[in-house]
């Protein structure tokens, strides 16, 4: 199977549920890559639902359903930490809102079903983050060690502490203030977040689903990573499908207005669309053409986007998808950062990224 | 290039020469150029910086794009790529329970050998692999949560430090790897024990005992009969996936542990342990 060919499988089948008609040997690069995506278990549990398990080879079927055991053990695991944080944090008077992946499985929308997880983030007030820092340490949450130059970064620079793990389970949570780096010039008033959150069953915080998607959305555009970039397209899909209305229209248009990521939801949409054949409301879109760049948009949405989100993966990457990805490395700093600032960063990243290619990654490791 | 273990299927997009002439050495008819058969894992084994070609040469393994441990000195190659295949398994299978154990089977019942620290798994492997019984693991016991039969894994056994030489001492037609040398696990050598071709005859069987050896230098072999508890949390401790399984997992050990008898032994001549299970459990 060419690279083609094979994003095209994977395109249909994680978008349509399309069951690609291949033989079995070829089923081999579909589930590698797959796995090396983070959506092996997300297949499964999509195909379950339209009842399609049946039509899957062994081979595949056997793989999925193994990625399907880890991924439900790790929202159950999710669900128990965020009712014990919530507990710490509610003693201490801390108000928390559970974003992103906590978020998803906490209020059990479809896109939390086989979803995995890297750690669990919350939102406290500024103001709050030190308060809520110690209670968590005194509950056995502790403070990674990060080098001083990250150290200093986060502190300095950033919308969020260094990551904090648990030192009996090992679950990792990410406390933020902010949903951009204040950096970036582009700090979203969180008062007006939290307005638009909603409380859920077991007394859990979220943002309001508009306010989750768009979240979603930034965190995705406004970002040098992107190697999470198809789940992310895939979470934006399933829930914008889940609340499709009229009403959802105008309040995510309204709500990006208000915070100023017209240019992301854009992107975001257009990019839904080219994927997954996503319906976005006629007007939504002319809408937001009236208030953005259209030409440059269009050019980092065909040319650069399109190819840096699609799989990470050698099975379907070329030329192309490596150049798109590094402008997004790119693009991803210049819009968190000032210059003035990004410069002297990407310098230092690049002399332990150069020391590392040379001595091997973890020379330098304590 | 690719390994059919049995179970699984491995197919090598990379290694250095020395880990392709072991794997031919220690995987025979396994190892070839083509398979039928989807792989479950694509793997590799490369140098990750120019300079760590020819400087203090290092290695690291890949599942796919990713790499699950730091890098190790190239004269480890072997084991690390043994090693990494392990991790695989542990790392992705959960519609089984995997537990760390070696498996060793005799007139089609099984005995699970749980790694516990001081059990000399891998040398009661290799002693009972050369002597009569059949090797289905040395590292890890594949139980299926719904027949609680445990699966043959071909695999060579991997020995540390004196057992090298002890089993090289015992048997010393068998066929060895070179030695790597102050691995993580002190010097590590592996050992052949079966053919590709005598390994397809292996079919999975029912286990009959869970054995807990122990090592002393001046003892009797003795069995102590353990209880049922104390059994299911040494199995469970043992099990690389059982926290993962949850509810299905806690079922599939006690029902194994219902159905098996656990037996705690101290020994310090393995030939008095194999006539001690053979007449226990008529194998």
């Amino acid at each position: 199977m060419n690279k083609q060919k094979t994003y095209n499988y994977i395109e249909s089948l994680i978008f349509h549920n399309e069951i690609p008609i291949i033989v079995l040997k070829e089923w081999e690069i579909i589930i590698h890559v797959l796995r090396e995506i983070n959506l092996l278990a997300a297949c499964y549990f999509r195909l379950e639902a339209e009842d399609k398990l049946t039509l899957l080879p062994l081979f595949a079927l056997k793989h999925m359903k193994s990625a399907a055991v880890y991924s439900s053990r790790q929202s159950e695991q999710v669900i128990f930490e965020s009712k014990l944080l919530q507990k710490i944090l509610d003693d201490k008077d801390i108000h928390a809102v559970f974003l992103k992946g906590a978020s998803y499985t906490l209020r059990k929308s479809r896109n939390s079903k086989g979803r995995v997880y890297s750690d669990i983030d919350l939102l406290v007030k500024k103001n709050d983050i030190s308060k809520a820092e110690t209670s968590l340490e005194k509950h056995a949450w502790r403070t990674k060690k990060v080098s001083e130059y990250d150290n200093n970064y986060y502190r300095e620079w950033s919308h969020e502490i260094p990551p904090m793990f648990n030192i009996h389970r090992g679950t990792v949570l990410d406390l933020h203030h902010n949903i951009l780096l204040p950096i970036s010039g582009r700090e979203v008033n969180v008062e007006l977040l939290i307005e638009n959150c909603q409380s859920i069953d077991g007394g859990y915080t979220v943002l309001g689903f508009a306010a989750t998607i768009l979240h979603s959305i930034v965190h995705l555009i406004i970002n040098e990573d992107v190697s999470n970039g198809y789940r992310d397209i895939l979470d934006i899909t399933t829930l914008i499908k889940e609340n499709d209305s009229p009403e959802f229209w105008q309040e995510i248009t309204l709500l990006s207005s208000k915070l100023g990521f017209n240019n992301e939801l854009y992107l975001a949409l257009s990019l839904s669309k080219k994927y997954a054949n996503l319906t976005v409301p006629n007007n939504v879109l002319m809408g937001l053409s009236e208030q953005i760049n259209n030409s440059k948009l269009n050019f980092l949405l065909n040319y650069v986007y399109f190819f840096a989100l699609q799989p990470h993966s050698p099975a379907v990457q070329t030329l192309k998808h490596k150049i798109a990805i590094s402008i997004v490395y790119i693009l991803g700093h210049l819009q968190k950062m000032p210059l003035k600032i990004l410069v002297p960063h990407l310098l230092t990243k690049s002399f332990f990224s150069i020391r590392d290619q040379i001595f091997g990654k973890h020379h330098f490791d304590k | 290039m690719y390994i059919d273990i049995g179970e699984y299927l491995f197919r090598v997009d990379k290694a250095p020469n020395i880990v392709i002439n072991n794997l031919k050495l220690m995987y025979d008819d396994a190892f070839s150029g083509f398979s039928h058969s989807p792989a479950d894992f694509s793997v590799s084994l490369s140098h990750d910086s120019l300079l760590r070609r020819f400087v203090k040469p290092q290695v690291t393994f890949y599942l796919g794009n990713n790499s699950p441990f730091k890098p190790l000195p190239a004269s480890q190659s072997y084991p690390v790529m043994e090693w990494g295949m392990n991790w695989c398994i542990a790392a992705t299978d959960f519609n089984r329970l995997i537990v760390h154990a070696a498996v060793l089977v005799k007139n089609n019942k099984a005995i699970i050998f749980p790694a516990t620290p001081g059990s000399g798994k891998s040398t009661l492997s290799a002693y009972f692999a050369l002597s009569g019984w059949k090797l289905y693991s040395d590292e890890m016991a594949i139980i299926d949560l719904d027949t609680l039969k445990v699966m043959p894994l071909f695999r060579p056994v991997c020995l540390k430090n004196q057992s090298i030489s002890l089993v090289k001492e015992w048997f010393p037609q068998s066929i060895f790897t070179g030695i790597a040398k102050d691995t993580q696990k002190g010097d590590v050598a592996h050992l052949k024990i079966n053919n590709f071709a005598e390994f397809k005859t292996f079919s999975p069987v029912d286990v009959v005992a869970i054995v807990f050896p122990k090592y002393q230098k001046n003892t009797k072999t003795e069995p102590y009969m353990i209880n049922k508890s104390t059994g299911f949390e040494k199995l469970a401790a043992n099990s690389f996936n059982y926290n993962i399984l949850g509810r299905k997992g806690f079922d599939g050990i006690q029902r194994l542990i219902e159905k098996t008898q656990q037996v705690e032994i101290n020994y310090n001549d393995l030939s008095d342990v194999d006539n001690l299970l053979t007449s226990e459990f008529t194998l």
